[in-house]
């Protein structure tokens, strides 16, 4: 991206990394790391025309949140002021629009996704 | 929602960026409804290019006003899908000249109670009023146009900065409390931008913050609005979040 002079890097973190939740501890840090890592590279990278994001989901359908005890999901859904989890498809188009030339000012940016948890 | 049937009311339209907005909006095949102050003439010349489009003159120290203008524009597209609030000001201090950057002492009450009012108390009561339509209409977005100076610790006007600071915490409870109505609020937060309320800033403020921004450049309308529609049009599961469109400063 540096030898072409543009390009987007978009960083998949999590509400984990965001919000004091009940979370194994080294994945809240790994999730967290990549706000600080995002917002550095953003920074370093940003005279090439090259940006930098990270979209933080909050509990998805399926996929890396599916493992949690019911009790877990309950109490997210309650806190949740849409009262649902999130969709692959709401990521993946929210995703495919900060990846694209139509966001082209935002850099270094942490979005969390999560339904107003 | 679809893109196609939305009906959206922009508050502000006939501003600089406000007028960008209208148009990704209705580019994106949305019915808009604007409101303007003193800018008549460009909101009817606006809203006659875009199809099925209105003005309604809105004077955002009224409350009254406010709500008016939201129950003349959801009456005449038969709801509200998406508000945007672009409406705000950025002096409030008199005099001063054309490029200034007030101090907290040349701030008295006056200036301080204009500045809260146009840019937070008028984005509540007009939220207040469309989250109502909202709900009968089953839900919508929200999207108020923040500012950097109420999200990064940067110069700038400190009632300015407050009322714009202030957006970020209504936008939190408001997402709470519309949630289960599935109405969205966020606020996208721009930094300096090619026009608009940045043209009042002084040249040494504009020169450092290129300076520190990491594309080196100010911000251009299109790209603050495309995020504005997306999140208007688009957006199904980002709520209370405040979005920073500073091109890594």
């Amino acid at each position: 991206m540096i030898r072409r002079r543009g390009g987007v890097i978009l960083n998949i973190g999590s509400l984990a990394g965001e919000r004091m939740i009940e979370a194994p501890v080294h994945y809240c840090a790994s999730k967290a790391a990549l706000r600080g890592m995002t917002q550095a590279m953003a920074k370093e990278v940003a005279r090439y025309q090259i940006r930098v994001q990270c979209l933080a989901p909050g509990l998805l359908e399926d996929g890396v949140g599916k493992n949690l005890p019911d009790y877990r999901l309950a109490d997210y859904l309650k806190h949740c002021a849409l009262g649902r989890v999130g969709t692959f498809e709401e990521v993946a188009q929210f995703a495919a629009f900060l990846a694209s030339d139509a966001n082209s000012y935002m850099n270094g940016e942490t979005i969390v996704m999560d339904g107003g948890v | 929602m679809t893109a196609r049937r939305a009906s959206c009311l922009v508050f502000g339209g006939s501003g600089a960026l406000g007028q960008v907005v209208c148009r990704t909006l209705a580019a994106s095949g949305a019915r808009v409804a604007l409101t303007y102050r003193g800018g008549e003439a460009v909101a009817r010349e606006l809203a006659a290019s875009l199809p099925n489009a209105l003005a309604l003159r809105a004077e955002m120290r009224s409350v009254a006003d406010v709500e008016s203008a939201v129950d003349r524009a959801a009456g005449a597209m038969g709801g509200v899908d998406a508000f945007v609030q672009c409406a705000g000001v950025g002096i409030t201090v008199e005099g001063g000249g054309e490029t200034v950057h007030h101090k907290m002492t040349q701030v008295d009450e006056r200036a301080f109670d204009e500045m809260l009012a146009v840019n937070l108390k008028s984005t509540f009561f007009a939220c207040r009023r469309v989250a109502e339509v909202m709900r009968a209409g089953g839900g919508g977005n929200i999207v108020l146009v923040g500012s950097i100076d109420g999200v990064k610790p940067v110069p700038a006007p400190v009632h300015y900065a407050a009322s714009k600071a202030a957006l970020g915490g209504m936008t939190q409870a408001m997402a709470k409390e519309l949630g289960e109505h599935g109405i969205r609020v966020n606020v996208v937060a721009p930094g300096i931008l090619e026009g608009g309320l940045s043209s009042v800033l002084p040249d040494g403020l504009r020169r450092e913050y290129v300076k520190h921004c990491g594309f080196k450049r100010l911000g251009r309308f299109a790209e603050i609005a495309s995020v504005i529609a997306w999140l208007a049009l688009r957006n199904t599961y980002v709520t209370g979040r405040t979005i920073l469109l500073d091109g890594a400063l």
